[in-house]
């Protein structure tokens, strides 16, 4: 067999020049083919094998963090006290309910408007949206109210001070003194609780100093519900408009 | 004599240069197999030292220690929730009792309040009395909850009045809430 590399050049190969070639190389095959294998094995084995590390690594790092997720959330949770957890949630839920609270609203002005000498007259609700699909993230879904007051000015402002310090927790958006009778428009809020399922892996952290300090705040609130009607996430509870509440647990 | 002879013949060099190309071929083979084989190793053994068995049998255990926590932990999680939300809801609320509240306070004692309305965004007030010293002072007092206390603000004096019949001033002011 010829094979022509240039125009010049013609070299033959045949069976007695390549027996003649293997007979003067066949000394360099073994560390050729050495040297080969080696490279083919550092590409298919240890290639893949230091891949292999750093994936198990970081398979590695975020086991461990997860690892130390749950041993602090368990930590926290053997240190923290049943019972205060659970008064804690219920005063919270109270402040801030799951769902619409008229009795917790009805029970507030009746108690605001006693303890300010108020005589409260007629009062409105506005339920707003109550698809509850808006109510994620920062939303905060009210019950609004209008209500008429009567009394003197001072006691009229000190039913709008007192009533922002009452739990369900309200925000006063108008006030309108004349005379001896007032208007006011109140939001009370509520928000429901989140519908993800809570598995044991969910992380928890202890309650910042903030918390606590409102904590605090929230439990010196005048509160109506707290003696008669708690409200403890867990309970089936029904709305006056047809929304429910399940278990969380 | 000439001294250009060579002894060794060429055939001979060429044979030692070949081998010792050879030597140099198998000490490399040998290295690189020596090398390869190491690092196979030593990878090898860094992989099955990596403590994920462990570190995946802590967290069952933990995990069940923890299940038989759940309740307290869901209570927990509200807990934190209901915490948050409320801290949202409370920095959100505007200040309408307080701007009443500093109202109040600023009204002189023999001033009368007509009337008050105070929304998120305005406030608009009459008050009447039968001294005109008393109205100057609720000025000043009101201007101070702008200039001092920063409450209000685009204080407007829109009307003062005297009831000849009464005896009785009347003062209309309108301002904006500062947010």
């Amino acid at each position: 067999m010829n094979i022509d590399i240039s125009d010049s050049k013609k070299i033959n190969v045949d069976f007695e020049n390549l027996a003649l070639l293997y007979k003067h190389y066949k000394e360099f095959l073994l560390p050729v083919g050495v040297i080969l294998v080696s490279i083919l094995v550092i590409i298919y084995v240890i290639f893949p094998q230091i891949q292999q590390y750093f994936n198990s690594q970081n398979l590695v790092k975020a086991e461990q963090l997860k690892l130390d997720t749950l041993r602090n959330n368990y930590s926290l949770l053997t240190s923290s006290d049943d019972a205060t957890i659970t008064a804690d949630l219920n005063t919270l839920s109270l402040a801030l309910p799951s769902q619409k609270d008229f009795a917790g609203i009805i029970d507030a002005i009746s108690y605001v408007s006693a303890k300010t000498g108020v005589t409260v007259g007629n009062f409105e609700f506005s339920l707003g949206n109550l698809s509850a699909s808006n109510f994620g993230g920062t939303v905060y879904p009210s019950t609004k109210i209008d209500l008429s007051l009567e009394g003197s000015a001072k006691n009229i402002v000190n039913f709008t001070h007192e009533i922002v310090k009452t739990m369900p927790v309200a925000e006063v958006t108008a006030v309108n003194i004349t005379g001896g009778t007032g208007s006011l428009t109140i939001l009370f809020y509520y928000k429901p609780f989140p519908s993800q399922n809570i598995s044991d892996q969910t992380q928890i952290v202890p309650l910042s100093a903030k918390q606590v300090s409102l904590m605090k705040d929230i439990s010196s609130w005048n509160s109506v519900g707290a003696a008669g009607l708690p409200v403890i996430p867990g309970t089936t509870a029904t709305s006056s408009a047809g929304t429910s509440a399940t278990s969380p647990f | 004599m000439c001294d250009s002879i060579n002894l060794v013949s060429p055939k001979n060099e060429q044979l030692e240069n070949e081998q010792k190309r050879l030597r140099i071929a198998r000490i490399s083979a040998f290295a690189v197999m020596l090398f390869v084989a190491a690092i196979a190793v030593l990878v090898f053994v860094i992989n099955l030292t990596l403590p994920i068995n462990s570190i995946k049998t802590s967290e069952e255990t933990t995990l069940s220690n923890i299940a038989a926590l759940h309740k307290k932990l869901v209570q927990y999680y509200f807990v934190q929730d209901r915490a948050n939300n409320l801290s949202n809801v409370i920095a959100k609320r505007n200040k309408v009792p307080d701007i009443a509240d500093a109202l109040l306070a600023a009204t002189p004692d023999d001033l009368s309040i007509s009337s008050i309305q105070i929304d998120a965004k305005q406030i608009s007030l009459i008050m009447s009395g039968g001294s005109l010293i008393s109205m100057n002072k609720f000025i000043d007092n009101v201007t101070m909850l702008g200039q001092q206390k920063k409450i209000i603000k685009n204080i407007v004096v829109q009307q003062l009045s005297l009831d000849v019949k009464n005896s009785k001033y009347s003062i209309s002011i309108q301002a904006d809430v500062n947010k």
